[in-house]
């Protein structure tokens, strides 16, 4: 891990577009600014976690089986091709 | 292709149906390839609207699904800020979104919960997937979405 010392209003450069400040000290707590483009994601690390928990208890919840139709057993093979009808879909608003 | 899947025995799967997801979602980085099967109608909606469940079925595993819905049908308020260039999409027109839901077993009953932050956004022309996380934090990671209350259990 590169380790650098910063003061307050003091700036670090990664590659050529993100520019990460030292915003402000308050006793055991740093405020930080990060400048990025947006194609670049930018999230507390907790929410990352978060996410990735939530996706690991989706996909081990088996529970839901019994009380949604699977695609396969429950309806003729053609409603299978359920790609087309999602393309249907209504868009987002 | 044919796929050997725990939750649905045998599928038939059409190449064209696939979706590439390039990056993976967190949790599952190595689920590059994936269909998307009608689930039917969610809890609530009558059996002949709209379909608004599906499942998310990895290609390479056929034990790992994820049963997902449009966000709308049970949050009409929900709405999101993508930037679809950063993103590679072309037109936004071809953006449909999807909320990954987790069913919880409780006492009374299957609670199920739908990840309104961290949205599957999918691209119908490139038909490529990916998860995006929000920076908008009004949106709840555990939205309740329906309780399966024990007594429906037939």
């Amino acid at each position: 891990m590169l380790v650098l010392t910063r003061r307050i209003g003091e700036s670090i450069l990664i590659g050529d577009d993100i520019v990460v400040t030292v915003l402000e000290l308050n006793r055991d707590q740093v405020r930080i600014g990060i400048r990025a483009p947006r194609s670049v994601s930018v999230h507390r690390e907790e929410v990352y976690q978060e996410i990735l928990l939530s996706n690991q208890a989706a996909a081990a919840a088996d529970a839901v089986d019994a009380r949604v139709p699977a695609p396969a057993a429950s309806v003729p093979s053609p409603a299978i091709a359920a790609p087309t009808s999602f393309s249907q879909l209504p868009r987002r608003r | 292709m044919q796929l050997e899947t725990r939750r649905f025995g045998t599928i038939e799967v059409k190449d064209d149906d696939a979706f590439a997801v390039p990056t993976g979602i967190p949790g599952f980085p190595a689920m590059r390839r994936v269909a998307l099967l009608g689930a039917g109608p969610a809890p609530g909606q009558e059996p002949d609207d709209e379909q608004a469940l599906f499942w998310l079925q990895d290609l390479d595993d056929g034990d790992l699904a994820f049963l997902c819905v449009v966000p709308w049908i049970a949050f009409p308020e929900y709405e999101i800020d993508i930037d679809e260039r950063s993103l590679g999409i072309d037109d936004e027109l071809d953006v449909r979104i999807l909320g990954i839901i987790t069913v919880r077993q409780e006492d009374e009953g299957e609670s199920m919960t739908v990840n309104l932050r961290a949205p599957l956004v999918v691209d119908v022309a490139k038909r490529r997937l990916q998860q995006v996380i929000l920076s908008d934090s009004r949106w709840p990671i555990r939205a309740p979405f329906a309780v399966l209350t024990n007594a429906e259990v037939s």
